[in-house]
């Protein structure tokens, strides 16, 4: 059975704007009843004798200075005072406000109460004028807004300082600046049945494949709910595989993160009330790369690179490898150590399993304390749990101290993954490891390895494979992958994975291309 | 979700009949080889590649003039109906009790260097499990699979051979060709089968973007085969003197065990290898079962190869369980290989080329 949405003030009705000014105003007080954060105010244009006029904000989010000396100013005092006198051109007060009157840049024009209210709960200012079936609504919208900031959750050493703030405008404007090209597209959408949340797609028109464009719309435009907060919400009716361990939408703070996908022909998508941007297509390559490989030189990124991959596999198998080695194959390593780590597990009540599952599941514990705590007794967590949990589970014997060291890597290793989401899928990919190295060694764990590359092999983000470039392999591409990055002269191409229109990025020299 | 899950490229191809044939075979083929010809046996190896090249080209020049047919499709243009059918049956079962056999074999090595105390029914079942859920997603997140654990197998493979350099002495190697032909011609057969997998090309035909380039693809894929295999025998030879391989039952393992590397962290390698050398049988498995899937569908006339996996895993599975020891299952092969084997890789595909010469170029259905 299909459930409809209950909500009377749905888009469809419409109701016209009358040409009595009374009707117009019982009809919007009547719509927003009991709103008392609206300001009403009613003038007469002309002096006593002439037109009522009614225009209504939201108090807080429309700028009361332009309203007073632009729009109230011109049209309550001047009017008198200019010429053609008011009475000449009574008739014609509308049309001589909206063209000479207010000096406001941006107005639109309603013939409905719906849509003028609309705009007003959205910070902008309706206009009624007696007679006249239109209403003018000036954009006034002037919020209590954060100014943009260093991004925290994707910080660089070198690059841009930027981050997004809640307000989309400001987003947009920090991603146009980015790109001053007028093929690159911003297309808005309103999503939330009572939300009326702002989203804006971007896109250059001359690279982007527009399956994935149309692909993005379509999925937009099927979502029906009452509201949208964050771009969270957006990211999850983009995902084809919302159950998936793995993200298959990026999701970034950083405005240069953006223009850098929309130049390789990805689609950026902002939504109002969200600092971060989401970015559709993406490939498991991307989540290992942060905005700074393309800054720095291209030698010591490549190695930063190899190591971001290791720290990942690091983050996947430590504490299963510990498993499967101390309690199936201890033979592998060398007899010495495996000797040392026996006499460290002497006193260790629990087999290896229980053991790496208790330090494993403290680590999180730590770790989600630390995000939920204010931040001045944050850093105590730090405290308590390095040191006392550490140190006091060793001298009591509950754990080994090798034990600690590999959950202490693993950390270490899952907080170098640059993006957040994917460092997050890896953690419980790594309990899943535990338990199958806990049932079958070393043989549990390749298992398990498989069972989630089948899961990345079949994932597919808007049509592109997840695991692209390395399957299905593009060699061109490999020039900017999970451990390489070619100094920005030889890369000519765009990345061929993302099935770009244009796939040149540059004219340069064919030779130069196998250096 | 896009459309078009179903086409590979010639890269690809190569990568499919690579991993497909790397398997359990290169574990004992060294001791396989000795028994037949002892200090020749890498000489064996190359000439039984060369003819297995020559069988690759019969079946890509009959893929090219069917492109589209897919294999029962081609048996059926070129026998008929009914007898088309008929003759895809054996087919069928090879790759079953091949992929059972493959699972098997792998099962018995686990137990011996990894899991000592696991029972056997235990390692083998996830094994299928997982070869079963990847072969059902199609030919594309197979081939893609596939891409992404080639520099594992390379990885390894490359550790392999450098670690059977380590106490190798080329000496044991002589002397060369100190058999006739008589006895090569004798001992070609189990050579051949140490190639068995590449008759994938005859299923997989349909998928491949261009068919007129499958040919290199699969030249590639056997050259480097090939040359892996060639090492393997001649560093085991090396190590261990022909005579004392054919007392080994899984010599390059063995390779592994006898050689320490001098000043490295991780001690004994062969466990380590062996885990990953559950790659090289999962790939064999998956396209062997994707093989299985896409002839049986076709043989039913039933439209998803997808649904046809679910009911053939006990099957699979009761198969591997054949035969009391490794003994008995050794057995069991050679007469897999000997009967349905012979046909499937080497009979039907020379029928088949036989009889497209006569045919009018290929119609697509």
């Amino acid at each position: 059975m299909k459930r409809e949405i209950l909500y009377e003030y749905i888009p469809n009705k419409k109701t016209p704007i009358s040409n009595m000014i009374d009707d117009n105003i019982v009809s919007v007080k009547n719509l927003l009843k009991d709103c008392d954060d609206v300001v009403y105010r009613q003038f007469k244009i002309g002096g006593d004798k002439g037109r009522d006029v009614f225009l209504f904000y939201v108090d807080g989010m429309a700028e009361k200075d332009l309203l007073n000396n632009f729009v109230l100013k011109p049209l309550m005092l001047m009017a008198r005072m200019v010429d053609p006198t008011f009475e000449e051109i009574k008739d014609e007060i509308y049309e001589a406000s909206k063209v000479a009157a207010m000096s406001v840049t941006d107005f639109k024009e309603s013939d409905n109460i719906e849509d003028s209210v609309l705009a007003v709960l959205s910070g902008d200012t309706a206009i009624f004028v007696d007679g006249e079936n239109k209403a003018l609504v000036i954009a006034t919208k002037f919020f209590p807004v954060r100014g943009v900031q260093e991004p925290t959750a994707e910080t660089v050493i070198r690059g841009s300082r930027d981050g997004f703030t809640e307000t989309i405008r400001m987003n947009t404007a920090l991603v146009r600046r980015r790109i001053r090209d007028p093929r690159f597209k911003i297309k808005q959408k309103q999503i939330g049945v009572r939300s009326k949340t702002d989203i804006a797609i971007m896109y250059i028109d001359d690279i982007v494949d527009k399956q994935i464009v149309d692909e993005v719309i379509k999925k937009l435009d099927s979502i029906n709910i009452d509201a949208i907060l964050d771009s969270g919400y957006i990211q999850q009716y983009l995902e084809d595989r919302p159950l998936s361990l793995f993200p298959q939408v990026q999701t970034t703070e950083r405005p240069d993160v953006v223009a850098a996908a929309v130049y390789e022909g990805r689609v950026g998508i902002l939504v109002d009330n969200s600092p971060f941007a989401l970015i559709v297509p993406v490939t498991l390559t991307a989540f290992f790369q942060s905005p700074e490989d393309y800054y720095s030189r291209s030698i010591v990124v490549s190695f930063v690179r190899v190591l971001r991959v290791l720290c990942g596999a690091i983050a996947i198998l430590a504490p299963s490898l510990y498993i499967a080695i101390t309690s199936f194959s201890p033979g592998i390593i060398p007899t010495k150590l495996a000797l040392s780590i026996a006499a460290t597990r002497e006193g260790v009540p629990f087999p290896a399993f229980i053991e790496a599952i208790i330090m494993e599941l403290t680590l999180e514990l730590l770790r989600e304390a630390g995000v939920r705590l204010p931040r001045p007794i944050g850093s105590t967590i730090g405290i308590v749990g390095g040191l006392v949990i550490g140190q006091a589970a060793v001298s009591a014997g509950i754990v080994s101290p090798i034990m600690v060291i590999v959950v202490a890597i693993t950390a270490i290793a899952s907080f170098s993954i640059p993006n957040y989401e994917v460092s997050a899928a890896f953690r419980l990919v790594r309990f899943i490891l535990m338990v199958l190295a806990s049932i079958y060694g070393l043989y549990g764990i390749v298992l398990g390895s498989i069972m989630v590359l089948i899961h990345l092999c079949n994932l597919k983000s808007f049509g592109v494979p997840f695991l692209a470039p390395i399957a299905p392999f593009e060699f061109s591409d490999i020039k900017d992958s999970l451990i390489v990055r070619m100094p920005w002269k030889y890369m000519i191409k765009r990345p061929k994975h993302i099935k770009p229109k244009d796939e040149i990025r540059q004219v340069g020299d064919e030779n130069a291309e196998g250096q | 979700m896009q459309k078009g899950n179903d086409k590979i490229s010639t890269y690809q191809v190569g990568v499919l009949i690579y991993l497909t044939i790397l398997g359990v075979g290169i574990l004992t083929l060294p001791a396989s080889m000795a028994k037949e010809v002892e200090n020749d046996g890498w000489i064996l190896s190359i000439i039984a590649g060369l003819i297995c090249i020559g069988i690759v080209y019969i079946m890509c020049k009959v893929g090219e003039k069917f492109p589209q047919n897919g294999f029962v499709g081609t048996l059926k243009l070129l026998f008929g109906n009914i007898l088309g059918t008929i003759l895809a049956i054996p087919t069928f079962l090879y790759f079953l009790l091949f992929a059972a056999l493959e699972v098997r074999i792998f099962g018995e090595t686990a137990k011996i260097f990894l899991l000592n105390r696991t029972p056997l029914e235990q390692i083998m079942l996830p094994l299928i499990v997982l070869s079963v859920i990847l072969a059902r997603l199609g030919i594309e997140p197979i081939v893609r699979f596939f891409e992404t654990v080639t520099p594992v197998i390379v990885f390894v493979l490359f550790i392999l051979f450098l670690i059977g350099l380590n106490g190798a002495d080329f000496s044991n190697l002589k002397p060369f060709l100190s058999h006739d032909i008589l006895s090569f011609a004798k001992g070609i057969k189990s050579a051949l089968f140490a190639y068995a997998g590449f008759e994938a090309l005859l299923i997989i035909f349909p998928f491949i973007k261009e068919p007129n380039k499958a040919f290199k693809a699969s030249l590639g894929a056997m050259v480097f085969l090939i040359i892996a295999y060639v090492i393997t025998i001649i560093e085991c030879y090396s190590v261990f003197g022909a005579q004392l391989t054919t007392k080994l039952m899984y010599p390059t393992m063995s390779m592994i065990k006898a050689s320490d590397i001098p000043g490295a962290f991780i001690e004994r390698v062969e466990g380590i290898l062996e885990a990953l050398w559950v790659l090289f049988v999962y790939t064999t498995i998956v396209s062997l079962l994707y093989s299985l899937s896409v002839v049986a569908k076709d043989v039913i006339g039933h439209s998803e190869a997808k649904h046809i996996l679910v009911i053939f895993l006990p099957f699979i599975y009761l198969a591997s369980l054949i035969g009391e020891s490794i003994i008995d299952m050794m057995k069991y092969g050679d007469l897999l290989t000997t009967t349905i084997g012979l046909y499937t890789i080497f009979i039907l595909p020379i029928l088949m080329y036989i009889l497209s010469r006569f045919k009018k170029a290929g119609g697509s259905r």
